[in-house]
């Protein structure tokens, strides 16, 4: 019975399960006609005790994380999401049948169920902060003895090279930044961690961003959080913008890595990434 | 000044920085799995990391290593730690 579905599938029509996410409940759901690949493929759930996968139908394609495909998938997860706590998956999950879905979340039951009880209730935000470098050294210059005290040498001086001292100041620049860049990143964190459940620091992307982070936090205090950035971003207005994200599946903060293995009698059919 | 809040999916870096690699993630090789299917070697972490991660966060957007600084800050605990270090190691090569 369960390979059926497999063998009437014919090779150049074949069909597909897309998987978005995983959520608790035993109704069946769905969601509405925006499944991934443009088609208008209904969205909706694959049970197995009392837990469920997010998913529509496809042809059986790998497919390249576009800005049309990763919006598919992001705009799934947060309909799902107004409703339920999800487990996200990752970008360009499929499957054959339903009954691989099944066996999905057969195989990893205790897992996703732990992992969905600790995220209950939660959603995830990002916070990103750039800084205005040019303003920033303006400001350290003048609070910066060394600093001023060393350039007006640099000025002053009409004879002779001033290598040297243009180093010390560029490393006195430098290291005066990185402490300050600190002190900032440590003030955002002392302001948000009490309302926070946790957060994570991802690597800060190009020279003017010196904070990338997400922030696991309750929904009922959602508002609360909200306020706190909002705080910030004033405190700091000028200096830094802070660009606020969110509410979204906790993406940062569930890491379920599957290994799945060929059973017995599989064929060679499996559509294996090219990157 | 407010900051504007944005919803999730509105910047696609912002998504791709998540669902790139993050959430439950299904071995690269096999995208697509098949009836029969032996589950599984699966590892399983739910990051509920303390909030002090920020301690890290902030050596990594260090420009310097924290050694080579001057110690403009007395009373700060690790360059105390570091001088003493250092001189132990001087004290070591003379020996």
């Amino acid at each position: 019975m369960i390979a059926e579905t497999e063998q009437v599938a014919t090779e150049t029509a074949q069909e597909g399960k897309y998987v978005y996410c995983i959520i608790e409940t035993g109704e069946p759901r769905s969601f509405g006609p925006m499944g991934i690949g443009g088609r208008g493929d209904e969205v909706y759930t694959v049970h197995h005790r009392g837990l469920a996968a997010v998913v529509s139908n496809t042809p059986l394609m790998v497919y390249d994380p576009t800005r049309e495909n990763v919006f598919a998938h992001e705009q799934v997860n947060e309909t799902v999401m107004r409703e339920f706590t999800v487990l996200p998956m990752a970008f360009g999950a499929l499957f054959r049948t339903e009954d691989d879905i099944i066996e999905l979340i057969r195989g990893t039951y205790d897992a996703l169920r732990d992992v969905l009880a600790k995220m209950e209730g939660k959603v995830e935000f990002g916070l990103k902060v750039n800084w205005d470098r040019d303003r920033v050294i303006a400001e350290l210059e003048e609070q910066n003895e060394e600093i001023r005290r060393l350039k007006e040498q640099i000025t002053s001086r009409t004879t002779g090279s001033t290598y040297f001292a243009r180093m010390q100041l560029g490393r006195l620049i430098e290291n005066a930044l990185s402490d300050q860049a600190d002190a900032y990143i440590r003030d955002v964190y002392s302001v948000l961690r009490d309302t926070a459940v946790a957060s994570r620091a991802n690597k800060p992307i190009g020279d003017k961003m010196i904070m990338n982070a997400a922030f696991l936090i309750e929904r009922d205090r959602e508002a609360e959080f909200d306020s706190k950035v909002n705080e910030l971003a004033a405190k700091y207005d000028g200096k830094c913008a802070f660009k606020y994200t969110g509410p979204w599946p906790p993406y940062n903060f569930v890491h379920i890595r599957l290994k799945l293995e060929r059973g017995e009698g599989a064929g060679a059919e499996a559509i294996t990434s090219t990157r | 000044m407010a900051v504007e809040r944005a919803p999730g999916g509105t910047s696609l870096i912002d998504v791709l920085d998540r669902v790139l690699d993050k959430g439950i993630v299904i071995d690269a090789w096999v995208r697509i799995s098949l009836v029969g299917i032996d589950l599984i070697t699966i590892e399983a972490r739910v990051v509920v990391a303390s909030i002090d991660t920020y301690l890290k966060y902030a050596e990594a957007v260090g420009l310097t290593p924290a050694v080579s600084r001057p110690a403009l800050t007395p009373g700060a605990a690790e360059p105390l730690e570091d001088e003493t270090r250092r001189r132990v190691s001087v004290e070591v090569e003379r020996g």
